[in-house]
């Protein structure tokens, strides 16, 4: 009886431990955050990068480095794009969640957060549009995955005005260090194209702003046939080019905004959304997983595919592929393995690192980058290229 | 500047401080009557807009049903508002302040949730741009001056005209006094704050196809409506409408000759000359 109890007991404790005991193929998690706005004016932005980067973790897997399998988890921090905000939740996916990779959108909060990336080695897959003050040497695991407000304008501007026939250049754009900085940038480049083109006046608008028709007036005054919107939202280049066609102005709109939607524009606008172009706006796909990538985000999440999904997508793939190659997640080995590596797996194509000149470091991404028109209503393509910088 | 241009930007100045007086008095009207500053303001004016938007646009309701609907609904949060927030809280300054603050950051809040961040649209209600004397106006922006202009001269004849009118300036001058002869001060408080939250909500049911509309748009709203209660005087119909227009001229006429950023100066500037020489405001009593 002794006996017959003691091993009830032996292989009921063998059978508690064998279930409780974790599987031995159980990997760890690869934690990557989002820290950019998810509530707000800016929320499509931030949930464009969640959904990019869910879809990249589904595609990935599980994944190995250094003999230990893991699996991502995509972690959001809603930041509202305000520079205390992103402070507060880098600190806190540094210090409290042992995080050291993540998305940070936009340029403006860049400022405030720089230095403890700098300190901590934060890797920082960087959306936005400013240039040298972020992506440069000082920076090293800082890599911006989207274009640059200066390499679309050098890789754009002088060929789109030649096809339309531009001549008087205004720039309408955000109060704040990246309207001042783009347009800086875009009247050196008019200054380049000798005499093509003329940069004939600028005023700027608080981010918000519903009401534009006094400073469309001072600018329409001085007979503009482009008005170039900087990188404004939806919502304010639609109010924008309805007054200004309001006001009696026919020309045409730039835009370099990640997410610039036709429909919007062309509710609030009318037929006034016709010659507003936007140079990140694919009006057709690319690639078979641009397409692919949109008809899964409709499945998925029940609404259709804006701009920042496929650079987040993009960048999760190569930055897992680059920690793979690097054998390690040390984020100073995997920046120096990622700017020497190219990828060939990006919805927008071949992309590879430039600026190595202009930044000081190779830490801009390189893909084909589109320009598109709407015309009655809908995005037209205008021109493709690549989007290089030295 | 040529004198088209001016002459446009007049325009513009007076058609949008127009605008602006609507929703600024729904704020003096409050405050003169009832002392009280309602913060919650601009969100009343974003879901007057919020209102037009999910009645005529989502749920399409006919644009008259619509803005009924939302003009009665407004006048009965505010009554409610008034009653359930305001009443028990009258003469405790500190604590109406932070009721009033709540209220707008959680009807701001619920409204991303509910919402979203999208910008939504509502077509035009008088599509078509008129042009004379080389000045080109929007429909849409004169319809919506027209009404408020209506709307204010309704509100003077109101306040000056009728026994209510009677009864509110009554209370603003003195009310302990006021209650001895028999004025039930609290049906006016109700009835000044009904109304006030719903010239508010006139105001972004009107402007809404004017502008895009999101959660977010009666902060900037509520700002400029608080420099013109200032700068027109605390309490003062007439001040409000004066103050108004000089906004609305300033922030044009500034733009176009020295750039938006200097039209913000300008704007904030006068505020503080006037605080200065006349910290009552243009019409507001010392």
């Amino acid at each position: 009886m002794r006996r017959l109890l003691l091993t009830a007991g032996m292989v009921l404790t063998t059978s508690l431990g064998v279930l409780t005991a974790p599987p031995a193929l159980a990997q760890k998690i690869f934690k990557i955050g989002n820290l950019s706005p998810l509530s707000g004016p800016g929320a499509a932005f931030g949930i464009g990068i969640q959904h990019g980067a869910e879809m990249a973790a589904e595609d990935i897997g599980v994944f190995q480095v250094a003999g230990e399998r893991y699996k991502i988890e995509v972690l959001p921090y809603d930041t509202v794009y305000d520079p205390a905000k992103t402070v507060a939740a880098l600190n806190r996916a540094l210090y409290s969640d042992d995080i050291k990779y993540g998305f940070i959108l936009g340029a403006g909060v860049h400022g405030a957060i720089l230095p403890i990336i700098r300190q901590s080695r934060f890797f920082d897959m960087f959306l936005g549009a400013a240039g040298k003050s972020v992506t440069n040497a000082e920076n090293p695991t800082v890599f911006r995955f989207m274009a640059s407000s200066d390499q679309l304008y050098s890789t754009f501007t002088a060929a789109l005005y030649q096809k339309l026939g531009v001549k008087r250049v205004a720039f309408l754009g955000p109060n704040d260090d990246l309207g001042k900085s783009d347009v800086r940038t875009l009247r050196e480049l008019i200054g380049t194209l000798k005499g093509q083109a003329e940069f004939v006046g600028e005023d700027y608008f608080e981010r918000g702003a519903k009401d534009f028709g006094a400073p469309l007036l001072r600018l329409l005054a001085l007979k503009p046939d482009a008005i170039d919107t900087d990188a404004a939202p939806t919502g304010t280049v639609a109010l924008i080019a309805k007054q200004a066609r309001e006001l009696g102005y026919e020309g045409y709109f730039f835009s370099s905004t990640a997410v610039l939607e036709a429909k919007p524009i062309v509710d609030i606008a009318g037929k006034g959304a016709d010659k507003v172009i936007a140079y990140r706006v694919w009006s057709k796909p690319p690639t078979p997983l641009y397409e692919q990538l949109a008809e899964r985000h409709q499945k998925k999440y029940g609404e259709p595919a804006l701009g920042t999904v496929w650079e987040a997508y993009g960048a999760t793939r190569w930055v897992v592929e680059a920690i793979q190659k690097a054998g390690t997640f040390d984020t100073i080995k995997v920046a120096d393995t990622l700017a020497a590596s190219s990828f060939a797996g990006h919805p927008f194509g071949p992309a590879s690192w430039g600026a190595e000149k202009t930044y000081g470091a190779r830490r801009q991404i390189q893909t084909p980058l589109p320009a598109s028109i709407i015309r009655d209503g809908k995005w037209e393509p205008l021109d493709v290229r690549v989007g290089t910088m030295e | 500047m040529t004198a088209a241009l001016l002459a446009q930007g007049l325009v513009i100045g007076l058609v949008n401080g127009i605008l602006y007086v609507l929703v600024a008095l729904g704020l003096t009207l409050i405050y003169g009557i009832v002392h009280i500053v309602n913060f919650a303001h601009g969100e009343v004016y974003m879901l007057g807009a919020m209102g037009i938007y999910v009645l005529h646009v989502a749920a399409g309701w006919p644009l008259p049903l619509a803005m009924a609907a939302v003009l009665a609904a407004s006048w009965a949060a505010g009554v409610a508002v008034e009653r359930a927030f305001f009443r028990p809280l009258r003469g405790q300054w500190l604590q109406l302040v932070v009721a009033s603050v709540g209220i707008s950051l959680i009807a701001q809040s619920l409204s991303w949730v509910i919402f979203g961040a999208q910008e939504k649209y509502v077509p035009s209600y008088l599509p078509g741009v008129v042009q004379a004397f080389g000045v080109r106006i929007q429909l849409e922006r004169l319809l919506a001056a027209g009404v408020a202009l209506a709307l204010v001269a309704g509100l003077y004849a109101l306040v000056h005209r009728t026994r209510l009118g009677m009864a509110m300036r009554a209370i603003e001058e003195d009310e302990e006094t006021a209650r001895m002869l028999g004025v039930d001060s609290d049906r006016v408080a109700s009835t000044t704050v009904g109304l006030g939250f719903l010239l508010a909500a006139l105001g972004g049911a009107l402007v809404a196809p004017i502008y895009s509309i999101n959660p977010g748009m009666g902060l900037e709203t509520i700002l400029m409506s608080f420099i013109i209660v200032i700068i027109g005087g605390l309490g003062s119909i007439t001040g409000t409408v004066l103050a108004g227009l000089l906004i609305g001229i300033l922030q044009s006429i500034g733009a176009l000759a020295f750039g938006a950023e200097a039209a913000t100066i300008l704007v904030f500037g006068a505020m503080i000359v006037v605080l200065i020489l006349r910290p009552q405001g243009l019409m507001g009593r010392a």
